[in-house]
């Protein structure tokens, strides 16, 4: 028999190899089931339709446009993502896969897989649908630049917040109801300076833009330091 | 001890039971000697040796040289219960590397609670569990239990989306292993896997699913083993090949906690905590 060999090297670079091993796993089981992209894909698709026909580019005021517009990309992101970032640590106590990663791996290294898993799903939500919501509602976006920065910093802050949360209910009963009832009350303070954000990236004020990305990067950063000093007690009790 | 007797390159020096035992081969050898105040374990392999000076000794001689290795796992007034259900109240034992601890028990008696206890995953409500490295390491901090235990029970199972390599490889790379496929591939074909079958696990059947578990419990290959029930579900074979490995493991100085109720299960272990239910 092969004798083991522990792997070597910088203490980062063997916890970040770790975690994406994690990640890989996730995403690998993830691409072949697409239980959490569908979920997402559909609920995304619907709502955008349902909007998209409902209100449609036309028959809001110009002036109205900007706001309006970017309440409901934001409703459109935040509730599709309640609806499947929960999965990668449901899935793993539903399927009783939890007990053996828990002897395996250390619970920072879960952590950050799964975070990692999260981000990577939102910014697939976030590639696919942002575009298709400015083509169907004909929303003009003046800033690009810092668009694609505030998606960037929202989407984090919206993984690092779901991730814990959904490590949360992974072990409660009822946990399908809970994971929104505990997440929504601490994503409003991010959908707030998202829509803050995305409205001035829309009429083309960075002073507000930055102003908005500022809180949102504050929340992510937030979110990550309590999320990392929480998680190894959600996980092992 | 005649039920520790593995074949002819084993031979057993001192009945079993007592504190003193060794066992040794051409390659290996284990002794366990009453010391003052304690037991310790050593073990030696003649691949192991020091060039000098017993470089000039012959490989195949039998020599006791004191490379201590090996956990203990000590475990005493340990209680646990759930709201009101109260699993057990106090249990206490020792596990030596060498030796089988059987934790036997009527069903709902609380043995696999015991061993998710004894591995750690569940505190207990009273007690306390302690793994000591024979080896002069002191006490294994909990954090690194991790490293120096494989557990095999029905309540954990593996990813069905991936197939057994792809299993493999996973815990592999988790656990903070060098990325080695040849080892992956042995450890499935110990068990009687085919490494090359790509169907994923949710299409196996449930021996094929407990030999992938066994796998996994050897791949780091762990000082310590947990084994809840585990010929559940294998062929008459596969239960052969359970018992051999079980006894090169113990031979090879791990330390075996078992919990099970099968008789011929039970015969391996060489020291028993019955938990009454």
């Amino acid at each position: 028999m092969t004798r083991v060999k522990w792997s070597g090297g910088p203490v980062v670079w063997r916890w970040l190899a770790e975690a994406w091993a994690v990640t890989a796993k996730d995403l690998k089981a993830e691409f072949r089931t697409r239980v959490a992209l569908s979920s997402l894909g559909l609920f995304a698709l619907t709502t955008l339709i349902a909007v998209a026909y409902s209100v449609g580019p036309f028959r809001i005021a110009t002036d109205d446009r900007p706001f309006l517009l970017a309440v409901l990309l934001w409703i459109v992101v935040f509730f599709a993502a309640l609806a499947g970032l929960d999965r990668s640590f449901v899935k793993e106590e539903e399927s009783h896969t939890a007990p053996l990663l828990r002897l395996s791996a250390s619970p920072l290294v879960v952590w950050a897989g799964k975070l990692l898993f999260n981000v990577v799903l939102i910014a697939m939500l976030l590639l696919a649908l942002v575009p298709l919501y400015c083509v169907l509602m004909g929303y003009r976006i003046v800033l690009v630049g810092w668009f694609v920065v505030l998606l960037a910093a929202g989407g984090y802050a919206l993984a690092a917040t779901s991730t814990i949360v959904a490590a949360i209910i992974a072990r409660a009963v009822g946990r399908g109801a809970l994971f929104p009832v505990l997440a929504l009350p601490l994503l409003l303070a991010l959908m707030v300076f998202l829509i803050q954000g995305t409205t001035a990236v829309a009429e083309g004020s960075v002073a507000t833009v930055q102003a908005s990305l500022r809180a949102i990067v504050s929340l992510g950063g937030v979110m990550t330091v309590v999320s990392a000093f929480l998680f190894p007690v959600v996980w092992n009790d | 001890m005649s039920r520790l007797a593995f074949g002819s390159s084993i031979f057993d020096f001192f009945p079993r039971g007592g504190l003193g035992g060794r066992r040794c081969s051409r390659d290996s050898c284990a002794t366990k000697t009453p010391w003052a105040g304690g037991v310790f374990e050593f073990r030696i392999s003649n691949f192991e040796l020091p060039r000098t000076p017993y470089s000039l000794l012959p490989p195949s001689h039998d020599i006791f040289w004191p490379v201590a290795e090996g956990i203990r796992i000590e475990f005493s007034d340990v209680a646990k219960r759930f709201d009101e259900r109260v699993v057990f109240r106090s249990v206490s034992g020792v596990a030596d590397p060498g030796e089988v601890l059987a934790v036997t028990g009527p069903n709902g008696s609380g043995k696999s609670t015991l061993l998710t206890i004894l591995c750690g995953l569940l505190r207990p409500t009273r007690g306390e569990v302690r793994y000591r490295s024979l080896g002069g390491g002191g006490e294994v901090a909990r954090d690194e239990w991790k490293r120096v235990l494989g557990v095999v029970a029905p309540a954990m199972s593996l990813y069905e989306e991936l197939d057994a390599m792809e299993n493999l490889r996973f815990f592999e790379r988790v656990r903070g292993l060098d990325p080695a496929e040849h080892r992956c591939r042995e450890c499935l074909d110990q068990v009687g896997l085919d490494p090359s079958r790509r169907t994923p696990v949710g299409g196996f059947s449930t021996g094929m699913h407990q030999r992938l578990k066994i796998a996994q419990a050897m791949l780091h290959d762990p000082q310590v083993l947990f084994l809840d029930e585990p010929g559940s579900n294998l062929d008459p074979e596969g239960r052969d090949w359970l018992e051999s490995w079980v006894r090169e493991s113990v031979a090879g100085g791990k330390t075996v906690i078992l919990a099970t109720n099968d008789p011929r299960e039970m015969e391996w272990g060489t020291r028993r905590v019955a938990l009454a239910g």
